[in-house]
């Protein structure tokens, strides 16, 4: 499976998940049991929030939104168990056990992990009060295992998705090549300079907006395939421009002001001797030419 | 590309087994002592089979796409919880059990083929449990069990997406630290853009390990991974400035050497050579290495350049010789 026919196999499964809390949300209203019905409504909120957090949006207002809702989903949770008996509402608790995925699911790794360990607690000291005899334990037991290895399970793959970063040469969101391999190629580029006596030129770009995967794609098409261009921050690409001029510098700069006006574009030489680390920032490193404001 | 990192909780999945292998002992016991002697049997015939798989999987990671241990378990689960005798005081009590299936089946198993086993074990559930039911709690029972799978098929999708999203943007090998065929055909166009305005020649070195595989087979994976590490560190130790170094597959190692004529890649060549025999101790023999110089021609493109690449390895020359006899 590509990864285009997973992201619609997540939204057709994040809309039926959906669909079905909102039918066991309308089913339990109609049969007048409130707080069953409150239980399911605020996992209709939180698979809600699921399917339109792929849809794009505001990372902030996600962010709120995301821990809000699910405060709500564990405290409608935590509600229903205490005020219901729970001793023979099995369906119920079959979906407890599945609290850790949607956590998991809906919240980053660290955060997942206290609510998780929070409503495990509660549920066991308010189900040890419920339940009663061999299916207490049998439930309990089943319980913490199930969030046991849920958790062990994403632990691993957590792990594998540091491991992985690592071998990242690009940035995520942008897919420009990251400031690593900036420096890297900044290196090599200077020496290759110095070798065949030319100049290296850097033009930084900077923007009052963080920089998105389809604006950094088109400040990469203004570029010569051999001039690479680099992500720095979220506001400041870099772009490498090997057999530069002081002249044509100047003239490429003037050229993107005119065309980009929102931008601010700082050109400048590369410098013997200059630590790298200097040239993370715009006009530090290396010889500047000037600024546009 | 696969990348060489991995994640598997085979460990995780073995204790699994053994948890469920001490259930089921546990309520064979307890049968007995009860003298429900009907109901003895699936029990004490799965448990030694989920001790079996649990030792298998503590032993080795499975190599499959699809687990056959976890196969198995599930099957085999699939049949103590449609066939087993009612043990339980109420019938309700079976549908907990059932609804932990789809969880389980996930963990075990997160591939479609668990979509498969959960499915069959509802149809299943419906024909052979709950066919007495009233129709609103076969309705009921089959929202929940449904609405599991898909809690369950969202957290692995969510998790799949975020691997491959990363795996498609990895631009290093990490046995070697170079950079990999990926980033290699970014940077060829680059450097054959830059050859083209400059008049420079561009040309590059294929360092062919012929004995990798052989390494890999008999000896492992570690040893493997030793000896095509030392391999790219004598290649790294013979670059020039602007030279870059590239992992181009599993056994062959890339040097774009930009300025430099064909001539001056013999040079290089004969030098590298030099170097990995003196250097380079394999353990299945003598050093067997080819190494290939390739110049850009003039007025070729980038992608007749990478294909002359490609058909320039040695070690894909049979499949290729294959591939043209079929056409």
């Amino acid at each position: 499976m590509g990864l285009s026919e997973s992201m619609r196999a997540l939204t057709a499964c994040q809309l039926l998940a959906c669909g079905f809390f909102a039918l066991l949300f309308g089913w339990y209203s109609f049969q007048g049991d409130l707080l069953s019905a409150l239980f399911y409504f605020s996992g209709f909120l939180v698979t809600s929030l699921l399917l339109l957090s792929d849809q794009g949006g505001s990372k902030n207002v996600r962010f709120f939104l995301s821990r809000i809702f699910f405060t709500c989903y564990t405290l409608a949770s935590l509600v229903f168990i205490y005020f219901t008996d729970q001793q023979n509402s099995f369906l119920h608790l079959s979906l407890f056990l599945a609290y850790p995925l949607l956590a998991l699911s809906l919240l980053p790794f660290r955060v997942a992990l206290v609510f998780v360990l929070f409503f495990s607690a509660t549920v066991n000291w308010l189900l040890m009060l419920q339940l009663s005899g061999v299916f207490r334990a049998v439930y309990l037991t089943t319980f913490w295992l199930v969030t046991l290895l849920i958790i062990l399970n994403h632990l691993a793959y957590f792990n594998y998705c540091e491991a992985l970063k690592k071998q990242l040469n690009r940035d995520l969101k942008t897919q420009l090549l990251n400031s690593q391999q900036f420096l890297f190629d900044l290196n090599k580029e200077q020496e290759r300079a110095r070798r065949e006596a030319v100049y290296l030129g850097i033009i930084y770009i900077k923007s009052k907006e963080s920089f998105t995967l389809k604006n950094s794609n088109l400040m990469a098409a203004q570029f010569m395939p051999y001039e690479g261009v680099y992500y720095l921050s979220d506001d400041c690409l870099a772009a490498l421009l090997p057999l530069a001029t002081i002249k044509a510098l100047k003239a490429r700069e003037k050229a993107l002001t005119a065309q980009f006006p929102n931008l601010t574009f700082i050109a400048q030489l590369a410098k013997e001797g200059q630590p790298l680390a200097d040239y993370l920032n715009p006009g530090i490193g290396g010889q500047f030419l000037e600024v546009k404001q | 590309m696969n990348s060489p990192v991995s994640y598997q909780t085979n460990r995780a999945a073995a204790s699994l087994y053994l948890a469920l292998g001490v259930g089921l002992s546990a309520l064979a016991v307890h049968f007995y002592l009860s003298s429900y002697y009907q109901a003895i049997l699936l029990p004490t015939l799965l448990t030694p089979i989920f001790f079996a798989l649990a030792l298998w999987r503590w032993q080795a990671a499975s190599q499959f796409k699809n687990d056959p241990a976890a196969l198995l378990a599930l099957f085999m689960l699939g049949v103590f919880l449609l066939f087993q005798p009612e043990t339980l005081s109420h019938i309700d009590q079976w549908y907990w059990f059932g609804l932990c299936y789809p969880l389980l089946a996930f963990y075990l198993l997160p591939t479609s083929a668990s979509l498969v086993f959960n499915f069959f074990l509802l149809v299943g559930f419906i024909y052979l449990r709950l066919f007495d039911q009233p129709f609103d709690q076969i309705v009921i029972f089959v929202s929940y069990f449904l609405l599991l799978i898909l809690i369950a098929w969202i957290y692995i999708l969510r998790s799949k997406i975020e691997i491959k999203k990363l795996d498609s943007l990895i631009g290093i090998d990490k046995e070697t630290g170079f950079f990999n065929a990926r980033h290699l055909n970014e940077r060829l166009n680059a450097e054959v853009s830059r050859s083209r305005l400059t008049k420079k020649p561009l040309s590059l070195l294929l360092v062919e390990l012929h004995q990798y595989p052989e390494i890999e087979q008999e000896l492992g994976g570690r040893l493997a991974k030793k000896f095509i590490f030392e391999a790219s560190t004598i290649c790294q130790s013979n670059c020039r400035t602007g030279d870059e170094a590239y992992r181009y597959d599993r056994q062959t190692l890339l040097l774009l050497t930009p300025n430099t004529t064909i001539n001056g890649s013999l040079v290089l060549r004969t030098r590298l050579y030099h170097n990995l025999l003196q250097a380079l101790v394999c353990d299945v023999g003598p050093l067997d290495v080819s190494i290939t110089p390739l110049e850009l021609r003039a007025g070729e493109q980038v992608s007749e350049f990478q294909a002359r690449i490609a058909s320039s390895c040695y070690h894909s020359l049979s499949e290729r010789v294959v591939d043209d006899l079929t056409r």
